[in-house]
């Protein structure tokens, strides 16, 4: 299940918001995209996901642009998960999950069988199988989080979209979410892409990492190839120390911001 | 589960226990023993006459209004996310009103269009608050206000129709005050199928609405061509509304009022909340209407009336409270 | 400090008075020429040369009658209804804050046509035996009285719903249009209940009609007209402050509650003497003062003065082009008004932020 972008252009209104972005999803692996605020990550998300169609260019799925998708089709492929979704009043656990098998079902068919056993099967995964008749509303922060995943991953999509899934997150609920994702890209080899803040966290749980500035792609490879001092100082502006870790992973310490003189020096030097 | 179906059967027991109330009350005060004769044949004819011509007709119109504005309601609220966009305040029950008026002022149209004709109407004064509305996203309040300027708009036009038809005006005015007084089965056999086919259509298709209620990028990316759903959903709620203005007139506050209630009593998320929210409306219509014939006996109140003293306390209530 | 846009002006009076004396000429032709107007157009029409006639006392009685016993009064009575909606408008939106204030969208005309209704019903059951039209003319003169209980109490109600909380604009105007809501579903059971014979005439009243009135409809309203114009004087020096906020106000010394309060009650006796005597009629009051601070963008004073002048003009166009438009009917006022105001409350709506 490929997916790329061919110079997509993407924006609202009147304001361009990614311009002439070319990029492919590599297949089977945990994608991070990193970016100051505003760099057009949750934007190129929603494009990749069939919400917003690019101005100019394309989004590819399977070789078939994604305006020629259904949008039912493209639920069974490609799960997109928002940024800091809000739970309706009054929805329950299992009928939050139960949303993410829609695609499957008819016009007037409800859940089958099987999809019963895919919500089940969500929810354990999920860790939520003990909440399933909750409130969403009555739950933490963090199990909110995960009943979404679950909704996500229900609906059993090759591909799976996240938009800062650990945002407003502790610590721990954060690690959890993201072993989470890399247990299911192992096991299921699902395709992720999520959109990151935390630069050690992106280092240590993808694998391959997608930088972004003002709507144009920085760099992309592996973490190892992309987080390097010289990227954080230009697309951050922070000064920063990056040391290896015993499992090769890259580890950012930040020292300080960078201010206009010395990006001057570092550009300079480059040019030397 | 359990408890809504609690809240069902108690729902359905105050109903019938109110309809056979509002057959027996009234200029001829009727007695249950009176009832039974009559369900016997053993009536008298005037009796027979009464609660056949014209309590059962007007008691069946009761509960299709009050379920047609209470699903209407629940509707456009649900699937705008807005708690304010209710038939009345979005100027679609003014809209209707107006272009009946206009028709039965001026062309004295056939009565079986007028459902037709008020769908029209709504459906145009709908669109022109929601447009009027638009900020790049629909906020409760604006709706709110530009369907006051669209309601205005049409009240003052059909104020000066009515001013122009002249012998006709005493009684349009009254059928503006919303009411069901002197409606019988004529009433009922011009609008029912364009209550009930809606609103069955609507039960249907429950899992969509659901999806409606969630953020709009969630329900797409699961698969649901959210736009159009929703304008469907729209265009069944008007079609309601059209219908029960028709022959019933304004009756505001119903639509507004009763999702709320039935919110608190049970989740919007439950597959029966929607059936739920329409037979909580009938009930309480139903009840309505009754206080409409009984509260100033023997004369009568417009039903509209009563339910904009019953509601706009309420709705007062809501909004100083801070509406979330 | 105070907010964009606002200058305090403490110059005396006279002084931002002194440069409009070119413009105050101005919209006295402009009134003087309206006024001809609304005289010679109409369902019977007349020629200029009858009305010169008429001053050089050579006119028939039938012309006469139509210019000083139709016309005449009616246009005067239009221009001072506009001034009373227009002033009510202004002082409202100074006060609330809140460029969509107006007395009919907040509810005081609800509240004031109330009380009205219940007057005319209730003269009519108590004083049977006489003619209807002797009935109302012998309420008329308590008509402005009984309307101002109405809409003070709307008025009351609006301020105490929104007193506990502090309401944004928006909410505040939302409450207002409820109110007028509940307020009209009750004129409306009061005439379904015990308005038969009146119901007509009542619906007529309702839509704000000029339609009928003469030269004792003048007198009734004029010592209202006189007053609330005097309290308008009084008022100029803190309504320019009341603009600013509540922190501000207080800081500055002003008895912030005290001449809320009044401003209310002169805004309120405004309106609803005028709703007694023609009717409610909605959405003058919201455009006059938006055109005056156009004209005017900062002075309070001024602002105040051109509200009289344009809510006197807009008020008798209406009336005029209510009369022409669809001879030989005629549009109540209030539904022209209505159709002018309504894009133009939307238009306000939009910008509002």
């Amino acid at each position: 299940m490929s997916l790329v972008t061919q110079h997509i252009q993407m924006g609202y209104a009147d304001s361009i918001v990614i311009d002439d972005l070319s990029v492919k999803i590599p297949q089977q692996q945990i994608t991070a995209l990193i970016g100051p605020n505003g760099c057009g990550k949750s934007t190129l998300l929603r494009g990749l996901a069939g919400l917003l169609a690019p101005q100019r260019g394309q989004v590819v799925l399977q070789n078939k642009a994604l305006p020629s998708w259904s949008r039912q089709a493209l639920a069974l492929q490609v799960a997109m998960l928002p940024q800091k979704p809000v739970a309706p009043d009054g929805a329950l656990v299992r009928q939050l999950v139960n949303y993410g098998r829609f695609p499957y079902q008819g016009l007037l068919r409800s859940a089958s069988r099987e999809d019963l056993e895919v919500v089940e099967w969500a929810m354990k995964r999920t860790g939520i199988a003990h909440y399933a008749d909750k409130p969403v509303q009555a739950l933490s922060g963090g199990e909110q989080q995960r009943v979404w995943i679950a909704m996500a991953i229900a609906q059993q999509a090759q591909i799976l979209l996240l938009d800062e899934p650990t945002t407003y997150l502790d610590w721990g609920h954060q690690l959890e979410i993201l072993e989470l994702l890399s247990q299911l890209n192992r096991e299921q080899g699902l395709t992720v892409v999520m959109s990151l803040h935390d630069l050690n966290q992106a280092a240590q749980y993808s694998d391959y990492v997608i930088a972004m500035e003002q709507g144009q792609l920085i760099a992309q490879g592996t973490p190892v190839q992309v987080i390097t001092p010289q990227l954080l100082s230009r697309v951050f502006k922070v000064r920063a120390q990056v040391v290896p870790q015993d499992n090769g992973k890259p580890y950012c310490i930040a020292q300080g911001t960078v201010s206009a003189a010395d990006l001057a020096v570092a550009s300079e030097k480059e040019v030397a | 589960m359990l408890l809504s179906l609690r809240y069902c059967l108690l729902i359905v027991a105050l109903l019938v226990l109110l309809f056979v109330a509002a057959l027996l009350v009234g200029h001829q005060t009727l007695t249950v023993p009176d009832l039974w004769l009559l369900v016997q044949g053993q009536a008298t004819p005037l009796q027979k006459i009464v609660v056949w011509e014209l309590r059962i007709p007007r008691n069946l119109l009761a509960l299709l209004v009050g379920a047609a504005l209470a699903t209407a309601g629940a509707i456009m609220q649900g699937v705008t996310r807005n708690p304010l966009a209710s038939p009345g305040l979005t100027g679609v029950v003014a809209g209707a009103s107006f272009v009946i008026v206009l028709l039965v002022s001026v062309w004295s149209v056939d009565a079986h269009w007028l459902p037709a004709a008020g769908f029209v109407g709504g459906i145009g004064a709908g669109c022109l608050t929601f447009y009027l509305a638009w900020q790049g996203r629909l906020l409760p309040l604006r709706i709110v206000l530009a369907g006051v300027a669209v309601t205005a708009l049409c009240a003052a036009i059909s104020t000066a129709l009515l001013l122009f038809s002249g012998a006709e005006a005493g009684d349009l005015f009254f059928w503006l005050a919303g009411g069901l007084s002197g409606r019988g089965w004529l009433q009922v056999e011009q609008s029912w199928y364009w209550i009930v086919f809606p609103m069955l259509l609507s039960f249907a298709l429950v899992q969509r609405f659901n999806l409606l209620l969630l953020d709009d990028d969630i329900a797409r990316s699961l698969g649901l061509a959210v736009g159009r759903w929703r304008l469907l959903f729209l265009l069944l709620a008007v079609l309601m509304t059209a219908a029960v203005v028709s022959v019933a007139g304004p009756v505001g506050f119903v639509g507004l009022v009763i999702p709320h209630i039935s919110k608190r009593l049970l989740s919007q998320q439950h597959p029966f909340w929607l059936p739920f929210t329409a037979l909580l409306g009938a009930l309480i219509l139903l009840c309505a209407d009754l206080l409409a014939r009984l509260s100033a006996f023997p004369q009568e109140i417009p039903l509209g009336v009563i339910t904009a003293l019953l509601g706009g306390p309420w709705l007062l209530l809501l909004i100083r409270r801070g509406l979330n | 400090m105070p907010g964009p846009g606002i200058v305090l002006n403490e110059a005396p009076w006279y002084r931002s008075l002194s440069c409009l004396v070119g413009p105050v000429l101005l919209f006295l032709m402009l009134l003087l020429g309206c006024l001809l107007l609304s005289i010679t157009l109409g369902a019977s029409e007349l020629s200029w040369q009858q009305i010169v006639n008429l001053f050089t006392a050579q006119e028939s009685g039938h012309v006469e009658r139509v210019v000083w016993q139709l016309r005449l009064p009616r246009a005067l009575l239009a221009a001072m209804v506009g001034i009373h909606f227009a002033l009510a408008g202004f002082i409202l939106q100074t006060l609330t804050r809140n460029p969509l204030a107006d007395a009919g969208i907040l509810g005081i005309s609800a509240g004031a046509s109330f009380t009205a209704v219940l007057a005319i019903l209730g003269a009519s059951l108590f004083v049977s035996g006489l003619e209807s039209h002797r009935q109302s003319q012998m309420i008329l003169g308590y008509l402005p009285l009984l309307a101002m209980a109405g809409g003070v109490t709307a008025a009351g109600l609006i301020y105490w719903l929104s007193g506990a909380a502090r309401l944004t604009p928006l909410r505040l105007i939302l409450t207002g249009v409820v109110l007028a809501t509940i307020l009209n579903a009750l004129v409306t059971g009061v005439l379904a209940l015990w308005g038969h014979s009146q119901t007509e005439m009542i619906v007529e009243w309702l839509a704000g009609s000029l339609h009928g009135r003469d030269w004792q409809h003048l007198a009734v309203l004029w010592p209202w007209t006189l007053s609330g114009l005097t309290a308008c004087i009084l008022l100029q020096r803190p309504l320019n402050l009341l603009r600013l906020e509540d922190d501000q106000v207080l800081s500055i010394g002003l008895n912030l509650r005290l001449w809320r309060l009044f401003a209310l009650i002169v805004a309120t006796l405004l309106a609803a003497s005028a709703v007694g005597v023609v009717g409610p009629i909605g959405f003058m009051g919201l455009v006059v003062p938006h055109i005056c601070r156009r004209l005017s963008p900062h002075d309070v004073q001024q602002q105040m003065l051109l509200c009289v002048a344009v809510g006197a003009l807009l008020m008798m166009l209406a009336d005029l082009l209510g009369r022409i438009i669809i001879v030989p009917y005629e549009l109540p006022v209030g539904v022209v008004c209505a159709m002018i105001g309504v894009p133009f409350f939307l238009y306000l709506l939009r910008r509002q932020p």
